[in-house]
């Protein structure tokens, strides 16, 4: 009886001990989480297939948001190793709002860019970036109700338009980041479109996604000078690389 | 005697044939004619007598139009008859929305949109209700839809202040988009 005390005894000294071993070394959660956390980032190339976009003269939208897209991707892989992109086409193919979103909820993305070109006034100079953002609030579920797939961008107005924010200051030509690290590819350059700022509207291209979100207008097909930008493959890299610094900065302050 | 048989069966389904042509044709010309026809009907009827009367007077409003400098409106002030029934004043409006623009301003309204018929309901919200070509011939992304949309709330609601909200119908349905880019499920309200 004494030896099953003394063994007893002997099991709960050594688990109160290891106990306190481990106290002082352990993290709290939320930091550890924040340190090893894997980000899962989707970049969507707007249009596709049939559906090409705007068309100036034979150059189709969806290409050139393609061509982007994948710059973005290919950026923000080598970034670093706790970020895993995903591209919603990689190839010419139609998908639909309800296709792109289901993959970006299914992945339980951390957050979704869309990539567009516009076709404004000719005068009209530049990128623009857009966030989900409903006048009405949005249809409010009685208790034990799911929310619609296409009214849950409702939540994410606030994160959306931090998203927005944070790749508006990136791609604003006056902000480059100081750290020179790319600047031997020659991408870490002066954006070479117009800044036409962020805007909260009732984006479609938005709708159903579980996460913030953003759509970027990369420029207006319909000036001179923003259609020889987007065409122009060191041009691109520029642009992508500005959209990669701000989504790293943004999950960075995250 | 054969050949000739047979050049006259030949000349027989050659008329059949022109007959196909010419009924197609007409068929054609009578079923786009038709909608033309009720597209110059809404537009006649705004001008000529349906939707005001000579006693009527005229008044003042702002269109909501485009400035080809930028990113923006530019207002444009605009007559109409000031009619009883508010109604028949937004269908003037609409309908100077959809007409090509004065100089030094850009219609956000894609070409051979047809005004189909203005609508309120009992909490003041105004049904407008445009033809197909609103999203067939949209060709403006995200900021071409936008301006689209908020160029007919806000020519409405600024104009007409007991309307509340604007919701867009096509072709007499409510739509998702206008074309992809521009959700116009909800009712909107203007901008200002």
């Amino acid at each position: 009886m004494k030896k099953l005390y003394k063994i007893t005894l002997l099991i709960f000294l050594i688990s109160g001990a290891a106990h306190a071993v481990q106290q002082p070394v352990s993290v709290p959660p939320d930091a550890e989480d924040n340190q090893h956390k894997r980000y899962v980032v989707v970049i969507d190339a707007g249009h596709g297939g049939g559906e090409w976009g705007v068309n100036v003269n034979g150059t189709y939208e969806k290409d050139l948001n393609l061509s982007l897209a994948k710059l973005v991707a290919d950026k923000l892989q080598k970034a670093g190793n706790n970020i895993s992109v995903l591209l919603t086409r990689s190839a010419d193919t139609y998908l639909k709002q309800e296709e792109r979103a289901g993959l970006a909820n299914n992945k339980r993305a951390d957050l979704y860019v869309s990539i567009h070109c516009d076709y404004a006034q000719p005068r009209v100079d530049g990128f623009k970036i857009y966030y989900f953002y409903g006048e009405n609030e949005g249809p409010k579920p009685a208790p034990g109700e799911l929310t619609r797939w296409d009214d849950v961008q409702y939540k994410y107005e606030g994160p959306s338009e931090k998203l927005a924010e944070a790749m508006d200051q990136y791609l604003h030509a006056g902000l480059i980041p100081e750290d020179s690290s790319d600047t031997a590819s020659g991408e870490n350059d002066i954006v070479p479109l117009g800044d036409r700022g962020t805007m909260g509207t009732y984006v479609e291209p938005l709708i159903g996604l579980d996460m913030p979100a953003v759509l970027i207008e990369a420029g207006n097909m319909n000036n001179k000078n923003n259609l020889i930008a987007l065409k122009d493959i060191k041009m691109q890299n520029i642009i992508a690389y500005h959209i990669k610094e701000g989504i790293v900065n943004y999950l960075k302050g995250k | 005697m054969e050949k000739q048989v047979k050049k006259s069966r030949s000349s027989g389904g050659l008329l059949v044939l022109l007959v196909i042509v010419l009924v197609a044709a007409a068929g054609y010309y009578a079923y786009t004619g038709y909608y033309s026809k009720e597209g110059m009907i809404a537009k006649t009827a705004a001008k000529a007598y349906e939707l005001y009367s000579s006693a009527d007077k005229q008044k003042d409003i702002r269109l909501f139009l485009g400035d080809p400098d930028k990113d923006g409106f530019k207002q444009y002030k605009a007559k109409i008859f000031d009619t009883k029934a508010v109604l028949n004043q937004v269908k003037q409006a609409v309908l100077l929305l959809l007409q090509a623009p004065p100089a030094g301003y850009v219609s956000f309204m894609p070409q051979g949109t047809a005004l189909r018929d203005v609508y309120l309901d009992p909490n003041n919200i105004c049904y407008v209700d445009l033809s197909g070509e609103l999203s067939k011939n949209s060709n403006g992304g995200s900021t071409g839809e936008y301006m689209t949309a908020y160029s007919i709330v806000d020519s409405i609601c600024t104009n007409f202040q007991e309307i509340k909200g604007v919701k867009i119908l096509i072709d007499g349905k409510e739509a998702d988009s206008i074309a992809g880019h521009f959700r116009i499920k909800d009712v909107l309200k203007p901008t200002e």
